[in-house]
């Protein structure tokens, strides 16, 4: 029965060129104009992670002083003079703030990422107000002195290095922190070491895996206009799925089909179930079509296509129970017209607070909440963080929005559909 | 089997579009429902096949009333809607599958059901094309197809011949005879064309404005106009001082004039010849013919409402 309904539904939108073209070549068009229009804004050089961020490192303590203190120390302890010559000789080469700002933070693979600017502590507190640092290092006073200490006396814990990112400047501030804590790390395992005695040798220390960093923020990368396009579009008309639908039912009512239906003594709830489910099949359908076509034709990679096709089925459970909100509604009112103003109206309202024109999110945090209100806008942005390499435990709520808003739509439907005697 | 229809009223806002209508079907008999446009057959209709509520009334089918459970009905029911509800962008066939499917027929059964009626409708050669492709007659064909699938006891049809050429419409009239002969379907045929009713129906309701004004056999509804001659004068030209005087006879009832066919209604006692005639010389009238004929159901209709069934 239910599935009678679905091939009908499949069969009409198939014999319908016109809507099919709407549907599917219109969204694809939208993002090879908008995708190549805007690609310039929106992103620098092709393909390249757009991770320009400033550093401000501020140091306020003094490296040679702090390790010719340490030497002076070294040279009044009861050690011999092979182990006080030893000890000598690592301090002096460590230079830990020097390695970070120079073979660290200024390395070649972080340079085209980051910048980093010296900055006087007396400078401090204007640049924390400058919002364009994404973090600020700062090395406090005796910090060089506390590290050899530690690392090769294996006294007190070392000095932390303060670090203070800017909020809007997430991803950067992430990515920089990651690395300033590894940084720390690879010290602090030299106080182990010291402890233990192993330390009979010169040895420098060991290396950061920059590479292995940048590759992991490369993961999460900042996403292409086309790609971004490629999304908004998809979750933009993937809407008219819903209103259609709804226009479709409304027609079979119009032209007394619905009316058979009910004749062949079939429930207005196996109706709407069929309504349902054919405009989820069909929002799925037209989903992996759009996405899979954009993709293919701009080599655009999921990372993840099993979460892909959890956000995908998502999205189109959301856009079912619209499907059946606007068909009930379109039989309340004895006319098309909530459909049309879906259609009209609506879609684009929740086109531009979703995203799908451009980052409208990005404007206030108020519209950022709003737009993931929307079905379109919170799916957005769960695909734009799988297409950056994040995990499927990072979408899980805009999943869970999705059932639930698609939930309350056929609540809201069953609520609306007229009774027998009104349906006439 | 029996289905009938109890004092049904239906009120839309403030006006009874059907009043106090009593109808029954019995088992093998084709009824008609003749009514000019407006007359409430299609509300009637929509109460009998229990798609609306009736305001007050009965629809029973065995004695049991089928308004709170309709389902006993739909089973044994099928309607033909005056619209053409079908799919047009999908073919006679795949609109057949589709209906056959929900009545709950599937794989070789409904194949065969479906190829039996465009069989019977007459539309094999055309099973694949989509229906937004199809003749008038076509499409009214398949609307009263689709009503077949589920082999109904009842049928019920209304107006499946408006807008048709006359070709299709005898198809159509010669269907529903044989539908009603070959498989003892009962029909309800509704139409504001008297000449169908007549050919089709055992016995015929009328209805205007919502009741049912006249009832019974074609011979018992004629016999209504037994005390009265219907004649039909066709004159070279019409003066109106020759209508006027008409009009003012005590003894003619009903002058409707079209063209140059000007029909009257009188006793039968009364000759009305010689009075025609010096009517007519006195207007400069010129008759090229005057004939007494027999009363047809619009006679009846003319003669219950002093109106012509169709405008
Ligand atoms: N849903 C409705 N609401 C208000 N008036 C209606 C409705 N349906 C029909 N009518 C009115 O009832 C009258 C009878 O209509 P209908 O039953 O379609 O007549 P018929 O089929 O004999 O032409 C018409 O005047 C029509 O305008
Ligand atoms: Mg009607």
């Amino acid at each position: 029965m239910i599935q009678s309904f679905i091939k009908k539904q499949f069969l009409l939108f198939i014999r319908n060129p016109h809507e099919l073209l709407v549907l599917l070549g219109m969204p694809f068009i939208l993002v090879t104009i908008l995708g190549f229009a805007l690609g310039n804004v929106m992103d620098g050089d092709d393909g390249a992670p757009k991770i320009h961020a400033k550093i401000a490192l501020v140091n306020e303590g003094n490296e040679q002083a702090d390790i010719q203190r340490f030497v002076h120390e070294v040279e009044s302890m009861k050690l011999s003079a092979n182990q006080k010559q030893m000890m000598v000789h690592t301090a002096k080469a460590m230079l830990p703030v020097t390695t970070l700002k120079n073979e660290v933070l200024g390395s070649k693979e972080l340079k085209k990422y980051i910048k980093v600017v010296t900055v006087q502590p007396s400078k401090l507190k204007k640049v924390r107000q400058d919002d364009s640092y994404a973090a600020i290092i700062k090395v406090p006073n005796g910090f060089t002195y506390s590290v050899l200490r530690n690392a090769l006396l294996g006294e007190q814990q070392p000095a932390k290095l303060s670090f203070y990112v800017n909020e809007g400047k997430e991803m950067t501030s992430e990515f920089v922190e990651d690395i300033v804590l590894e940084f720390q790390q690879r010290y602090s395992m030299f106080s182990a070491l010291g402890k233990s005695g192993f330390i009979n040798h010169s040895f420098t220390i060991p290396d950061i895996h920059v590479q292995g960093k940048v590759e992991t923020v490369t993961k999460k990368k900042p996403i292409h206009a086309i790609t971004y396009y490629m999304v908004g579009m998809s979750v933009m008309f993937v809407l008219y799925i819903a209103s259609n639908v709804g226009s479709y039912a409304f027609n079979e009512k119009q032209l007394h089909v619905f009316d058979r239906i009910l004749l062949a003594d079939v429930s207005k709830w196996s109706y709407m179930t069929g309504i349902f489910i054919s405009t989820v099949l069909l929002a799925f359908v037209q989903l992996n079509i759009l996405y899979g076509v954009t993709s293919s034709v701009y080599h655009i990679k999921w990372p993840a296509l099993f979460s892909f096709l959890i956000v995908t089925l998502a999205l189109s459970l959301a856009v079912g129970g619209l499907g059946v909100l606007l068909t009930a509604l379109n039989f309340r009112i004895n006319s098309e017209q909530v459909s049309r103003f879906f259609q009209s109206v609506l879609v684009t309202l929740f086109s531009l607070l979703g995203g799908s024109f451009f980052p409208s999110g990005q404007l206030s945090d108020f519209m950022n909440t709003l737009g993931n209100f929307t079905p379109n806008g919170s799916s957005m942005s769960a695909y734009l963080k799988l297409l950056q390499g994040y995990g499927l435990t990072e979408v899980t709520h805009s999943i869970l929005y999705l059932c639930l808003f698609s939930a309350a739509m056929v609540v809201a439907s069953v609520w609306a559909f007229p009774k027998r005697g009104n349906l006439s | 089997m029996m289905l009938e229809a109890v004092e049904l009223t239906k009120q839309f806002k403030q006006t009874k579009v059907v009043n106090g209508v009593n109808l029954y079907l019995e088992k093998g008999e084709i009824v008609g429902l003749l009514g000019p446009n407006g007359a409430g057959k299609s509300t009637t209709i929509s109460m009998i096949s229990t798609l609306i509520p009736p305001t007050s009334g009965d629809v029973r089918l065995n004695n049991k009333s089928v308004i709170k459970e309709p389902s006993k009905l739909r089973k044994v029911l099928g309607v033909v809607p005056q619209e053409i509800a079908l799919y047009s962008d999908l073919s006679a066939k795949e609109n057949l599958q589709f209906f056959g499917r929900i009545h709950r027929l599937s794989g070789a059964r409904l194949q065969k059901k479906v190829d039996e009626i465009l069989e019977q409708i007459g539309l094999t050669d055309r099973q694949n094309d989509l229906v937004k492709h199809f003749s008038g007659g076509m499409k009214r064909r398949l609307n009263i197809g689709v009503a077949l699938l589920h082999e109904p006891e009842f049928i019920i049809m209304d107006e499946p011949t408006v807008g048709i050429d006359p070709q299709s419409r005898n198809y159509i009239l010669e269907t529903v005879k044989r539908l009603n002969e070959e498989k003892q379907m009962t029909v309800l045929y509704t139409s504001h064309y008297m000449e169908e009713v007549e050919f089709l129906c055992d016995r015929i309701y009328i209805m205007d404005k919502g009741s049912i004004i006249a009832s019974g056999t074609k011979e018992e509804i004629k016999n209504i106009l037994s005390s009265e001659n219907t004649v039909e004068m066709k004159v070279e030209k019409v003066q109106e001082p020759f209508i006027d005087a008409l009009r003012l006879q005590p003894v003619v009832n009903h002058v409707t004039v079209q063209d140059r066919v000007i029909t009257i209604l009188a006793p039968k006692e009364i000759n009305v010849f010689r009075l025609l005639f010096k009517l007519a010389e006195e207007t400069n009238t010129v008759f090229t013919s005057v004939e007494i004929k027999t009363p047809t159901l619009e006679d009846v209709f003319l003669h219950l409402t002093g109106r012509a069934l169709r405008d």
